[in-house]
C-alpha cells in the first residue's frame, strides 16, 4: 500500500516537473517568436496557465503528505504530549472541513461550467475546476489517514510531522528541513 | 408582504471589474444605488465592489450564476457557452457610438436579454451598458490604416482579436493586461487597443504618442442579477431593481458618450496625436477583415440575421 | 469591532495550534463566512482559490525559483565565493567581507534569503570556522548578510507583493537595487566592529597568480552577466518580468551546462522537481490568502482599519513607522510570504489614502519583513544557517543582534528619508 502510494506521488512529482518545463518552454518560445519573428502563439498563455494551475493544486497535495506547507510548531512543541494529540486531531479536523468544502464548491463550479471552454485552446473549464475536487479529496483522505496513524497505528507526533528526507534532495528544501528539525528538537 | 418598508434590510452586493471611474461604475454608484435604496424605502441596500475586488470576470460570472454574488457588471465572458455574446467582439458592427447605444437600449437589447435568461435560467440580465469602443494606440506614428503594417500590438488571448489584428497588417502579441503598461513603456510591444477610458485611466498616454480612434469594436457591459436573489425579493422590489437598472444603463451610455469627448481632449492636451478614423480608411479596414468576417459567419449561424437587424436600427 | 476580533481569533488560533498557514487561512475565511452569513459558501472558496492560483503575474515565481535552483547546482555558487575571496579576502576579517559581498552577488541571481543562505551557508560557514572565526558568529553573519537576496532583484517577496498590490514588479525590482547596496554597506560597517574581537584572521592561502585570478574572474563573470542581461532586457523592452524569469532559467542552463559543464539531465530534473514543489507551497498559500482577502473585503475589515487608523493618514511618516514596527513584530513569529499576503490587502487602501507610493512602500515593507527571517522564535534564515553551519539556534541569537539593530535602523532611515529609495529608482527608471 505504502509503496503503491509512494510510486503514485513520485508520478505526481514527475508530472509537476513536466508542467514546469512546459511553462518554461512555452514562455521562452514566445519571447523568441516575438523578438525574432514578430509573431507569437495564441494558445501558449492558456497552456502555461493551465500547467501552473495543475502544478499548484497537485503540488499542494504532495506538500501536505510531506508536511511541507509552512506552519508554526513552536507553540505546539511546548505543550504536553496528550494536548499535542488533541491539537493535532483538531488541526486535521479543520483541514478535512475546508477540503470537503473545496470538493463541494469545485464540483458545483465544474458542473455549472460543463459547456464552458477557455477561449484560445477550447480547453473545457470543468477540467479546470475539477482539479479542486481531486485536491480537496486527496488532502481530506491524507488528513484522515493521519488520524488513523495517530490513533490506530499509535505513531508519535515526531513521526507524523516528519518531513521525508528523500524528498529533501533539493539543496534549499533539504537545508530548510534540517533547520526545522533543529528548531523542533 | 408587498409593503416595502417592512422587515429587515436586504443587502445586494454588486461586483464589477472596472475601477470606480468607468462610466458604468459611476452609473451603478450614482444611479442604481440611490434609486434602489430610495424607492425601496430602505428595504434594499446596495453595496458596490469595483475594480475586481470580488473577482475577475470569470469569477463574477461563476458567482452570479450560482448565487454566491448577488449582482455583477461584466462583459462577454460567457461567449463560449452562448456564442451570441460574441456579438460584443464583432468588428465594425455599428455606424457610431450613438448607433450602439440605440441598439442596446432598444428592442434588440430586450430580445437578447430574454434569450440570455433562457440560456442561463439562474440569472436575469437587467441591462446592457457601454464597455467601451476599442481604439488603437501606439508609440509609433499611427494616423492611417497603412501605419498598422508591421507594428507589434498587444492583444488579449482571443482568436477574434488576434485574427483582426493580423488581418489589419499588425503583429498580434498576447500579453496579460497586468503587464501591458510596462510592456508599452519598455517597448516589448508598440501599441495596444482598448477604450479611450482605459488609455486615460491606466495613464497609457505617458508611454504612447498616437491614438487612432477607430472604434473598431464597441463592447457592452451587462448588469446581471442572480435569479434566486431576485426571486427572493417582493414583486415591488423586483420592479424597483429593474427600473433602477434600466435608468443606470441609460445614464452609463450618456456618460460614456460625454467621456469620449473629454478623453479625446485630455489626450490631446497630454501630447498624444489623436486621429479619428476617416470613411475611406474605415472601408479599407472592413475590406481587409473580409476573411475574418467569412470565418465568423461560417462558424455562427445566428450572426447574419442579428447583424442585419443591428444594421437596420436607425 | 467584533468582526476584527473574530477574524484574528480564528486565524491566530488555527496557526497557533499548528495548522499549516494555508489551511489556517482557508479555515479563517470559512469561519468568517459562517459568522457573517450563517453558511460556509463552498463555491466562493473554490472560485477564489482558483482565482488566486490562476495569476500570470505569479508565474514569475516558479521561474525565478527554478533559476535559483539551477544556479545552486550549476557551480555558480562556488565560483562567486572564489571571486570574492581573491578580491576582498585578504584584509583583516576578510572572510566576513567575502561572505557579505558573495551574498550581494548571489542575491542578484536568486530570489529568496532562505535559498541563498542554504547555498552559501554550506560553503561559507565551514570555511570561516576553519579559518578560525567563531562558528556561531560566522553563522550569524551569513544568516544576516543573506537578507539582501530578497531585496536585490530578482525577489520572490517583491513578486508576491507586486502581484497582490497590483504594482509593477519591474519597478519594484529596480527599486530594490539601491537598498540592497545600503544593506551591504551596513553589514560591512557592523562586521568591521564585530570582527575586531576576533583577532587578526586573514585569508592566508597562497596568493594565486595573475593567470589564476583572470580565470576566476572570467568564470564568475558568466554568472554575473545574468543580472545585467535581465535588467537590460527588461529596460530595453525585450521581455516582460514573467518572461525575464524564463530567460534567467535558460541562461542558467546555458552557463551551468555549456560553460561550466556541471549539469546532467539528472540535475535538471531534480531542479525542476524541487522548484515545482517549492512553488506549489508558496502558490497554494497565496491562493488561500486570496480566499481570506475576499472575506476581509466582504466584512468591511479594511474600511474599519482605515477608520481606526484614519488619523495617521494625514501623517504618512508616522503611518509608515507604525506599519514597519508592526511588520517587524509580526515577523518574529510569521514567515515573510504569509505576512505579505495577509497584510498587503489591508494596508493598500490606507496607503492610497495617505498618498504613499506603493513601489516605495513595497521596498521598505519587504525589508522590514525579511528581518523576521533572522528573529527568533521563527527565523527560517537563522534555522538554515544553523543547520548548514552545525550550530545551535540559541548560540546564534546574540551574534545576529547587531545586524538586526543596524538593519532596523536602515528601515527607519528609509521611512524618514523616502528619497533614499525613490531617487535611485527614478534614476534607474529613466536610464
Ligand atoms: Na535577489
Ligand atoms: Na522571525
Amino acid at each position: 500500500m505504502k509503496r503503491t502510494l509512494n510510486t503514485l506521488f513520485r508520478g505526481v512529482e514527475i508530472l509537476m516537473a513536466v508542467f514546469l518545463a512546459a511553462m518554461v518552454l512555452l514562455v521562452f518560445v514566445n519571447v523568441i517568436l516575438r523578438y525574432f519573428f514578430a509573431t507569437g502563439l495564441a494558445w501558449s498563455e492558456e497552456v502555461a496557465r493551465l500547467c501552473f494551475i495543475y502544478l499548484v493544486y497537485l503540488g499542494a497535495v504532495g506538500a501536505f503528505r510531506e508536511n511541507r506547507h509552512l506552519g508554526m510548531h513552536s507553540l505546539v512543541q511546548r505543550v504536553p504530549k496528550t494536548v499535542q494529540k488533541v491539537l493535532y486531531t483538531l488541526v486535521q479536523a479543520i483541514i478535512v472541513w475546508v477540503m470537503v468544502l473545496l470538493v463541494l464548491g469545485s464540483w458545483d463550479l465544474a458542473v455549472q461550467s460543463l459547456d464552458d471552454r477557455w477561449v484560445a485552446t477550447q480547453y473545457p473549464k470543468f477540467l479546470i475546476h475539477g482539479i479542486g475536487v481531486v485536491t480537496g479529496a486527496a488532502i481530506s483522505l491524507i488528513a484522515l489517514a493521519n488520524l488513523y496513524r495517530l490513533f490506530v497505528m499509535r505513531m508519535t507526533m515526531g513521526d507524523l510531522l516528519e518531513i521525508p528526507e528523500d524528498s529533501g534532495e533539493d539543496l534549499t528544501g533539504g537545508a530548510a528541513n534540517e533547520g526545522r528539525g533543529q528548531c523542533r528538537s | 408582504d408587498d409593503d416595502v418598508s417592512d422587515g429587515p434590510t436586504t443587502v445586494l452586493r454588486v461586483g464589477g471589474t472596472w475601477d470606480e471611474g468607468h462610466p458604468m461604475s459611476v452609473a451603478v454608484d450614482e444611479v442604481f444605488e440611490p434609486k434602489v435604496e430610495e424607492l425601496s424605502g430602505g428595504s434594499l441596500s446596495i453595496e458596490t465592489y469595483h475594480a475586481g475586488v470580488l473577482g475577475n470576470e470569470d469569477g463574477l460570472w461563476d458567482g452570479v450564476r450560482n448565487g454566491s454574488i448577488d449582482t455583477v457588471v461584466i462583459g462577454s465572458v460567457m461567449n463560449q457557452e452562448y456564442p451570441t455574446m460574441l456579438i460584443s467582439d464583432w468588428p465594425f458592427l455599428y455606424r457610431d457610438l450613438e448607433h450602439a447605444r440605440d441598439v442596446w437600449t432598444g428592442g434588440i437589447g430586450d430580445d437578447l436579454a430574454a434569450e440570455f435568461e433562457e440560456e442561463f435560467p439562474s440569472t436575469y440580465l437587467l441591462g446592457w451598458g457601454p464597455n467601451g469602443a476599442r481604439t488603437f494606440s501606439s508609440s509609433r506614428p499611427l494616423e492611417e490604416v497603412d501605419d498598422l503594417e508591421g507594428q507589434r500590438f498587444r492583444v488579449p488571448a482571443n482568436p477574434i482579436h488576434i485574427g483582426m489584428t493580423e488581418q489589419l497588417g499588425a503583429s498580434p502579441q498576447v500579453i496579460p493586461l497586468g503587464e501591458l503598461f510596462t510592456a508599452l513603456e519598455t517597448g516589448v510591444v508598440d501599441g495596444q487597443d482598448n477604450g479611450m477610458v482605459t488609455i486615460t485611466s491606466e495613464a497609457m498616454h505617458e508611454v504612447q504618442d498616437y491614438v487612432y480612434e477607430t472604434d473598431h469594436i464597441i463592447a457592452t457591459l451587462q448588469l446581471i442579477i442572480s435569479a434566486p436573489v431576485m426571486d427572493g425579493l417582493t414583486e415591488q422590489e423586483q420592479q424597483i431593481v429593474r427600473e433602477a437598472a434600466s435608468e443606470a444603463t441609460d445614464a452609463a451610455w450618456d456618460r460614456y458618450l460625454e467621456s469620449v469627448d473629454d478623453d479625446r481632449a485630455f489626450l490631446g492636451e497630454n501630447g498624444v496625436t489623436v486621429t479619428r478614423l476617416g470613411d475611406s480608411d474605415r472601408e479599407e479596414m472592413i475590406d481587409r477583415l473580409a476573411p475574418l468576417y467569412e470565418r465568423l459567419y461560417a462558424e455562427n449561424d445566428w450572426a447574419e440575421d442579428l447583424v442585419a437587424e443591428i444594421e437596420a436600427v436607425e | 469591532m467584533p468582526v476584527l476580533t473574530q477574524i484574528f481569533a480564528y486565524l491566530v488560533g488555527a496557526i497557533a495550534i499548528g495548522a499549516p498557514i494555508a489551511f489556517a487561512l482557508l479555515f479563517c475565511a470559512m469561519a468568517t463566512a459562517v459568522y457573517l452569513g450563517g453558511t460556509a459558501d463552498a463555491q466562493v472558496m473554490a472560485s477564489q482559490l482558483m482565482r488566486g492560483t490562476d495569476s500570470v503575474a505569479m508565474m514569475a515565481l516558479p521561474f525565478f525559483i527554478l533559476a535559483g535552483e539551477l544556479m545552486n547546482r550549476g557551480g555558480l555558487t562556488r565560483r562567486i565565493i572564489a571571486l570574492c575571496s581573491v578580491t576582498v579576502g585578504r584584509v583583516r576579517g576578510g572572510l566576513g567581507y567575502v561572505a557579505i559581498l558573495a551574498c550581494l552577488l548571489f542575491g542578484s541571481l536568486v530570489g529568496s534569503a532562505v535559498a541563498s543562505t542554504a547555498a552559501l551557508g554550506a560553503i561559507l560557514i565551514p570555511m570561516m570556522a576553519t579559518a578560525g572565526f567563531d562558528r556561531a558568529r560566522s553563522a550569524g553573519l551569513v544568516a544576516s548578510a543573506n537578507l539582501v537576496a530578497p531585496i536585490m532583484p530578482p525577489s520572490v517577496p517583491l513578486i508576491i507583493y507586486g502581484a497582490t498590490a497590483g504594482v509593477s514588479i519591474q519597478s519594484l525590482f529596480l527599486g530594490g537595487i539601491a537598498p540592497a547596496v545600503y544593506l551591504t554597506v551596513a553589514m560591512c560597517i557592523v562586521w568591521f566592529f564585530v570582527s575586531r574581537s576576533e583577532g587578526d584572521i586573514r585569508h592566508d592561502e597562497p596568493r594565486p597568480g595573475a593567470k589564476e585570478i583572470t580565470r576566476m574572474v572570467l568564470g564568475a563573470a558568466w554568472a554575473l552577466m545574468l543580472p545585467v542581461i535581465i535588467l537590460v532586457g527588461l529596460r530595453g523592452g525585450v521581455f516582460t518580468t514573467t518572461e525575464a524569469g524564463v530567460v534567467a532559467v535558460v541562461y542558467a542552463l546555458f552557463v551551468g551546462g555549456v560553460i561550466y559543464r556541471e549539469f546532467s539531465v539528472g540535475t535538471l530534473f531534480r531542479s525542476l522537481i524541487a522548484a515545482a514543489k517549492m512553488s506549489a507551497v508558496v502558490m497554494f498559500l497565496a491562493a488561500a490568502a486570496q480566499v481570506m482577502a475576499y472575506y476581509m473585503t466582504i466584512s468591511g475589515l479594511p474600511d474599519m482599519i482605515a477608520g481606526a487608523m484614519g488619523g495617521l493618514v494625514s501623517n504618512p511618516t508616522l503611518l509608515l513607522l507604525v506599519l514597519m514596527l508592526f511588520v517587524i513584530l509580526i515577523g518574529t513569529v510569521l514567515d515573510v510570504v504569509p505576512t505579505i499576503l495577509i497584510v498587503t490587502p489591508i494596508v493598500v487602501p490606507l496607503l492610497d489614502a495617505a498618498g504613499v507610493d506603493l513601489v516605495y512602500f513595497g521596498i521598505i515593507f519587504t525589508l522590514a519583513n525579511v528581518l523576521g527571517l533572522i528573529t527568533p522564535p521563527v527565523g527560517p534564515s537563522l534555522n538554515v544557517a544553523c543547520a548548514t553551519g552545525k550550530v545551535g539556534m540559541d548560540r546564534v541569537i546574540r551574534p545576529v543582534l547587531p545586524y538586526l539593530v543596524a538593519q532596523t535602523a536602515l528601515v527607519l532611515l528609509m521611512v524618514l528619508i523616502p528619497e533614499l529609495v525613490t531617487a535611485p529608482l527614478g534614476w534607474l527608471e529613466n536610464l
